[in-house]
């Protein structure tokens, strides 16, 4: 049994409770839902157990590191970051629908590690640069903060497909009344954006003890400064202009757009951060 | 006359001030910042590079928004300078209202008000007035400091208070990206970034500094004793270390130490970062001479002496030793330059690339045998990058200013907490609790149910 069999379980653990996440709601099964959430715990299980065991693999090779450093590796860690923060939310707020759209999403981002073909799952050696307690950190946080960007974006698209309150139009009336939603986006952009800031604070003193320079115009780093001022902009829209609603979860929805260009689009621009090998 | 003008040109200048004051121009210059780094990711960037005027409206057009060094440009800097700006003049034009709030103690609101809070959860309990004072006092304590008790006839309000001074949180943040920008501004006008290259056993007096600025002198000399290089079994580099020593302009030595990646060597300011390395020649070198029939020989030597080569009483001269020589536009990696003399006199220049053993073969007819590099010993320069940035204390103090501004401004609130006692007719005290914040109104009212669920209790 090693961690590469194990993730991949998890994959279609992670499949399965979305896809009850998905049924339970379209079909009104509040047992789906409870079965969903044990499934997802199991997958959350599953995952921390193959991101631990393949951190104990690096070592047993003579290489010895926490596994975050290529695409697979982060993929791994970028579902475990948001089958963990969901299934807070989902504790918090004892609401199931959420899964339904983001259940898909962590599904999707693991199953794109697993089955893609262009990604090598092999463990590397660290080359020296990324020898350092901030890689972890940096790391943790960058994708602490995704995960949170990530659930806003589902609230988001859930917050634009509801009939409005007190309508009853079927499947996309059982979801949690607009201004829950809307409160939720908000949260989890604030939630995002305290760790975004902190990942990008994190890289920049890493930067500096390795390169000398906190801060070089990388695609990536900037890529991450446009991510954070399209969150900023929502902010003070939100609290200064009284933006809510529509409006906000279209910024979010933009906002998320720019994560994701982040985390893979910077990797068809030459510079630093590039994972490779796509 | 005169008045109206002073009144109107008050009137420009209020207008400028409020213009910059704005959320919209924050969004707008936000925005522009956003949109613009876009292009600067998609263009690639040459910084420091000179824009050339070139022909054609294309190339004018770049040269002048200095397309290839777009974080360095004038528009970039002017969008730059207005954040500052609009950050200053807002905060200035919000911060005394903001400053009062948090200077002074508020009143307790009127009864009326309280019972007209959003939140009012009311009911009524069989005591007297002074023991609700008191369990409403207790209960109040736990969740805010400044607690006291307002008596009016019959009714007493207790009330608590918590935070004001969280409003304050939004400017630490705006004051935290000022920093950032003053830092930048600093470690770019007194700083320095460029890098060198030294081969073991020497010592570098300059540094060429980043996108063509020339060379200059940091005040010291740097000497590399010695480098080190381990490599992972697939042969990527695990580690790389230098042993250097700084040297007085009169060469007396400073002192002397290791650096590796991510250990950098800071003095008087100036940092060192292992950062490269390099083959810049060859201490020994073993050849292998492999004749048309018999045993190939080994013969082992350094660069610029002869190897005598005993199947012909000719020699060989290695003269140069390149880490990535180009012929004929291929790359053919490290590579030995020298000659083969035979014993007649006549020479022939040889080019023996490590990595393509074979590419002497051809020769092996006119002259009788083929020459390989079998190995050499490496003599390597490590690449540093010297840099001095006076900016950082200021971009770090930024860091942590925004970290906790954020902190204080997303989680943290200004909240008051009011429990209303009243007698009731029947010998009774109706409870009115409530509460108001200024941000965090789902989690205020979550409190509000808490304490009057206590209240009930108790």
């Amino acid at each position: 049994m090693n961690s590469s069999l194990i993730l991949s379980i998890v994959t279609f653990v992670y499949g399965a409770a979305a896809l009850l996440y998905l049924s339970a709601w379209v079909f009104q099964k509040p047992a789906w839902g409870k079965g969903a959430t044990v499934l997802l715990w199991t997958g959350l299980l599953g995952n921390t157990v193959g991101f631990c065991l393949r951190w104990a693999e690096s070592y047993q090779m003579g290489i010895g590191r926490i596994p975050l450093s290529n695409l697979y590796e982060s993929l791994v860690f970028f579902s475990l970051s948001m089958a963990a923060l969901y299934l807070f939310v989902e504790w918090k707020t004892g609401r199931r629908e959420v899964g339904a759209f983001f259940g898909p999403l962590i599904f999707l981002a693991i199953a794109y590690a697993s089955l893609s073909p262009h990604i090598n799952d092999q463990i590397r050696p660290l080359v020296p640069a990324l020898k350092s307690n901030w890689l972890t950190v940096h790391v943790i946080t960058c994708f602490l903060g995704y995960a949170g960007f990530a659930l806003a974006f589902a609230t988001s698209i859930m917050f634009l497909i509801h009939p409005g309150e007190g309508s009853d139009r079927g499947w996309r009336s059982r979801l949690p009344a607009p201004d829950i939603l809307d409160d939720l986006t908000y949260r989890m952009v604030v939630f995002g954006f305290l760790f975004l800031s902190l990942g990008i604070i994190t890289g920049s003193v890493w930067a500096n003890s390795a390169w000398g320079s906190y801060w070089s115009w990388d695609p990536k780093e900037t890529w991450s400064l446009i991510t954070w001022i399209i969150y900023a902009v929502l902010l003070h829209a939100r609290l200064m202009r009284s933006w809510t609603g529509k409006k906000i979860a279209w910024v979010s929805i933009l906002g998320f757009a720019a994560v994701m260009f982040t985390y893979f689009g910077v990797n068809f621009l030459p510079g630093l951060h590039s994972y490779g090998s796509f | 006359m005169e008045k109206n003008r002073a009144t109107e040109e008050q009137g420009v200048i209020r207008q400028v001030w409020m213009m910059f004051a704005s959320i919209k121009l924050s969004i707008i210059v936000l925005l522009l910042l956003a949109a613009t780094s876009v292009v600067g990711t998609l263009i690639p960037q040459r910084p420091g590079a000179r824009p050339e005027a070139g022909e054609g409206l294309w190339a004018q057009i770049s040269s002048f928004l200095y397309l290839h060094d777009m974080y360095n440009s004038w528009w970039f800097q002017l969008l730059l300078l207005l954040l500052a700006v609009n950050l200053i003049v807002c905060s200035l034009e919000r911060l005394p209202a903001v400053w009062r709030w948090v200077r002074k103690t508020a009143r307790p609101p009127r009864a009326e008000r309280v019972r007209k809070l959003d939140n009012a959860a009311v009911f009524i309990r069989k005591e007297d007035l002074d023991t609700a004072e008191k369990k409403a006092l207790d209960s109040l304590r736990g969740w805010a400091i400044r607690t006291g008790v307002e008596r009016e006839g019959d009714s007493r309000l207790v009330h608590a208070e918590f935070g004001r001074w969280t409003r304050l949180g939004v400017y630490v943040v705006h004051l935290s990206v000022l920093l950032l920008l003053a830092g930048g501004l600093v470690g770019s006008l007194f700083g320095f970034s460029g890098f060198v290259n030294i081969p073991e056993g020497e010592t570098a007096h300059e540094i060429r500094l980043r996108g063509g600025g020339g060379t200059m002198d940091p005040g010291f000399s740097i000497r590399c004793d010695s480098f080190y290089v381990g490599f992972y079994p697939d042969g990527t580099p695990r580690k790389y270390r230098s042993t250097l020593t700084l040297l007085d302009r009169g060469g007396k030595e400073i002192l002397t130490e290791d650096i590796r990646v991510n250990h950098p060597l800071t003095y008087q300011g100036v940092r060192m970062y292992q950062s490269s390395y390099g083959t810049a020649a060859a201490r020994s070198v073993s050849l292998k001479l492999i004749p048309e029939q018999g045993e190939p020989i080994l013969l082992t030597g350094e660069v610029r002496e002869p190897f005598s080569v005993p199947f012909t009483d000719g020699h060989i001269v290695l003269m140069n030793f390149m880490d990535n020589f180009q012929l004929r536009g291929h790359r053919l990696g490290p590579t030995f330059l020298g000659f083969y003399e035979s014993a007649e006199g006549k020479r022939e220049t040889l080019v023996l690339p490590r990595r393509h053993p074979g590419f002497d073969r051809m020769r092996m007819g006119e002259r009788g045998f083929a020459i390989e590099i079998n190995d050499y010993e490496p003599l390597y320069f490590t690449g540093l990058q010297v840099s001095k940035d006076p900016g950082v204390g200021l971009v770090y103090l930024g860091f942590t200013l925004m970290l906790l501004g954020c902190w204080v401004a997303f989680f943290l609130s200004h909240r008051r907490l009011f429990v209303l006692l009243e007698k009731g007719e029947d010998g009774g005290v109706q409870y009115t609790v409530a509460g108001t914040a200024n941000r965090g109104q789902h989690a205020l009212n979550h409190r509000v149910v808490r304490i009057a669920e206590n209240l009930k209790k108790a």
